[in-house]
């Protein structure tokens, strides 16, 4: 990837943390594709590319949760791309009861994202040069915890998806990453009082430097892997009691 | 709903501090949320403020991630911005492209709502104007959550009122900026030592003319016949044709060091202060000494120094520059101003001397005449000193600028500021009648109050 002429789509590209790797991406010279749902946000970030990094950007809107949305027509609507990041997420609502709040939680982390990545990937495979598609899923989906499990157990299926897609595709020149990040210092954690949150940028430059070194699994920052480790091995009798 | 963070915030200056409720809004559409369902919030860029004006317990909009670009182009010099962009990260974007910020404070890590909400002001006042003079219009969130933009053609009484409002009418969401052509990276300046007040204000005179920018800093250790002895210095933009940088070689410069928050009160006393102004003095000779110099050499002197704020200590210090009036007394006046501090023994590590013309806007601080700026340790004495400085300046027709204010009475600011105030009062009470953007500073000078 040392050729800078080669295009990133980023889904979900106005999110804080993709916003971070856009500029990261930007500063590099790639070409971005940016895919959002709010056109004043994308257009927003797209100047701002092209005024501090000199990089023209395209816009495609799509609206995951609109009446006639569909994949297949969103990856069609992007004519050239080499590299694909998903970063589009919700947290989902509080009603863990509301079978619409979960089949939403499950569609926006997890069917949307594994059936874009399958497409992805199905038109890289026929590419001379080589792609990537990495993932942002979520320590959250490493464990299931009362607060936020809906979310968590989505996740966690994305997590096994990008596995076994990245298994898929290992003999084609498809790289697929899965990302774990922790706390990132974003609109989600603020306010949360823990040392350990981390920058956008530092995050964003690990995420983009693990993508060029052809990383499988990442956790950033990269401490996370032993936290969740040892969140991991905690028997289920002492696990079940306690409120993390 | 936004997500808050419960703080303890202070201007520069590190007094008074709050229990703020901040609020990080990364879209437009989270301000409107704010401003549309709270009352008592105000917006704070990099709280480079002194003062209390970027306080507020009940909600502090903190500015910092509202910080895209719209727009630059490069042919007209005509830059359009969100309030939170920094004139730090400004610089570095156009000065490699020939152009330049026509109002430059003393510090860069200012933001550019910030700098429009207090008309900010430089070492160029007298020849280029306030801040606000060189911004063509600002996007202004409303109470109630209207976005409207406003100028000099468009909504020009909301303009105004914004331009040195500090935070009043609204939240600033962008700012578009007219800059000037500059040719290269460097400034020809001429730097003397004077040996006193009066010989200050007659370089100040003699350079006005020729020269686009112009300071003085003051010892203030000095008394007598040196009362206001100090070193001068002018300076104009280096033309291609004179050498000087190439545009290309400005970078945007981080801190050397940074002063560590831990240093003890004591350091700063009147006698370091003394050695420290008496190396500073001497280092100059009389004679004027040409010299070719880089940007943040003479604009940001400070900005070297990281958290310089701290050099005060955990107490924290006032900020306080006043303005005197051009008569043909105000040498004299400005003396006896120098003289009463040093009668009440309280001495500020620097002082700064500034020529200024009048300024647009209502409570622009700006008017044709000369402003002193000192700081002082918060200590007993200087707090009891301040109220009567405050006075005094008043009674001189003289007022002092709000953005670095933590002291003044709500009587002395309507003395000092005059009719423009109460026609700035009228209209703000206008644009804002359920006080939803209120600070300390408002509370405290009787603007609005938080209900």
């Amino acid at each position: 990837m040392t050729t800078s002429s080669e295009t990133f789509l980023i889904i979900g590209a106005t999110s804080s943390l993709a916003q971070a790797l856009c500029h990261e991406l930007a500063s590099q010279g790639y070409d971005m594709v940016l895919v959002g749902r709010d056109q004043a946000e994308l257009d927003l970030l797209s100047a701002d590319l092209t005024v501090r990094n000199g990089i023209s950007t395209t816009i495609v809107l799509a609206d995951f949760l609109a009446k006639d949305f569909s994949t297949p027509r969103l990856i069609e609507r992007v004519e050239h791309f080499n590299h694909v990041i998903i970063a589009s997420g919700d947290m989902g609502g509080d009603d863990f009861t509301d079978l619409a709040n979960i089949t939403q939680t499950t569609w926006l982390n997890y069917t949307v994202p594994a059936h874009l990545a399958t497409l992805a990937a199905e038109r890289l495979r026929d590419k001379e040069t080589a792609g990537t598609i990495t993932i942002i899923s979520s320590v959250a989906g490493d464990r299931g915890r009362q607060s936020n499990y809906i979310y968590g157990s989505a996740k966690a299926a994305l997590t096994t998806f990008t596995s076994g897609l990245r298994n898929r595709y290992a003999k084609h020149k498809v790289h697929v990453m899965t990302v774990k990040p922790g706390f990132i210092d974003t609109p989600m954690t603020w306010g949360m009082k823990s040392p350990l949150i981390a920058s956008r940028e530092f995050v964003a430059k690990k995420i983009v430097s693990a993508i060029e070194k052809r990383k499988d699994v990442i956790y950033v920052p990269f401490f996370w892997r032993y936290i969740m480790l040892i969140i991991m091995h905690i028997p289920e009798k002492i696990f079940k009691k306690l409120s993390l | 709903m936004s997500k808050t963070k419960q703080e303890i915030l202070s201007g520069w200056g590190r007094v008074p501090v709050a229990d703020c409720q901040s609020y990080r809004p990364e879209r437009s559409r989270d301000i409107k949320e704010i401003a549309a369902t709270q009352h008592g919030v105000i917006a704070r860029g990099l709280g480079r403020s002194y003062g209390d004006a970027s306080l507020q317990p009940h909600g502090t909009i903190l500015m910092e991630r509202m910080n895209h670009y719209l727009s630059f182009d490069k042919e007209q010099g005509i830059i359009c911005a969100q309030a939170g962009v920094t004139l730090s990260e400004l610089m570095a974007l156009v000065i490699p492209e020939g152009w330049f910020p026509r109002a430059i404070p003393g510090s860069r890590y200012i933001s550019l709502g910030g700098a429009f909400a207090c008309n900010v002001h430089g070492k160029n006042q007298y020849y280029g104007g306030d801040f606000a003079e060189h911004v063509l219009a600002i996007r202004l969130m409303l109470a109630g959550g209207e976005s409207v933009e406003c100028s000099r053609e468009v909504r020009s009484e909301l303009f105004w009122a914004t331009a040195g409002g500090m935070g009043m009418t609204g939240v600033i969401e962008t700012v578009t900026l007219q800059l000037k052509r500059i040719t290269t990276a460097s400034l020809s300046a001429t730097t003397c030592r004077v040996e006193s007040l009066d010989d200050m204000i007659a370089a100040f005179e003699h350079y006005r003319e020729h020269c686009e920018y112009m300071v003085g800093w003051i010892d203030h250790m000095a008394d007598g016949k040196t009362l206001g002895r100090g070193v001068f210095e002018a300076a104009n933009h280096t033309t291609r044709e004179e050498g000087g940088t190439p545009l290309s070689h400005f970078k945007e410069t981080k801190p050397k060091f940074n002063v560590p928050s831990f240093i003890p009160s004591f350091v700063l006393n009147r006698y370091s202060m003394a050695l420290y102004n008496r190396w500073r003095f001497k280092k100059y000779s009389t004679w004027r000494q040409m010299e070719t110099i880089d940007f943040n050499t003479f604009f940001h002197p400070l900005d070297s120094m990281g958290n310089w704020n701290h050099l005060y200590g955990k107490r924290g210090f006032f900020q306080y520059q006043c303005l005197f009036p051009e008569t043909p007394d105000v040498v004299a006046r400005m003396k006896t101003f120098l003289g009463a501090l040093q009668r009440e023994k309280v001495f500020s590590f620097l002082a700064v001397i500034k020529y200024h013309r009048d300024g647009e806007g209502l409570l622009t601080f700006s008017k044709r005449g000369y402003s002193i700026a000192l700081d002082f340790a918060n200590t007993a004495k200087v707090r009891n000193v301040l109220p009567q400085l405050d006075r005094w300046v008043s009674e001189q027709g003289g007022r002092i600028y709000l953005a670095k204010d933590a002291m003044l009475t709500p009587e002395l600011f309507a003395t000092m500021y005059g009719p423009n105030a109460v026609a700035w009062k009228e209209q703000i009470e206008k644009i804002d009648p359920q006080h939803s953007f209120t600070s300390l500073m408002s509370e405290r000078l009787g603007w609005k109050k938080t209900t």
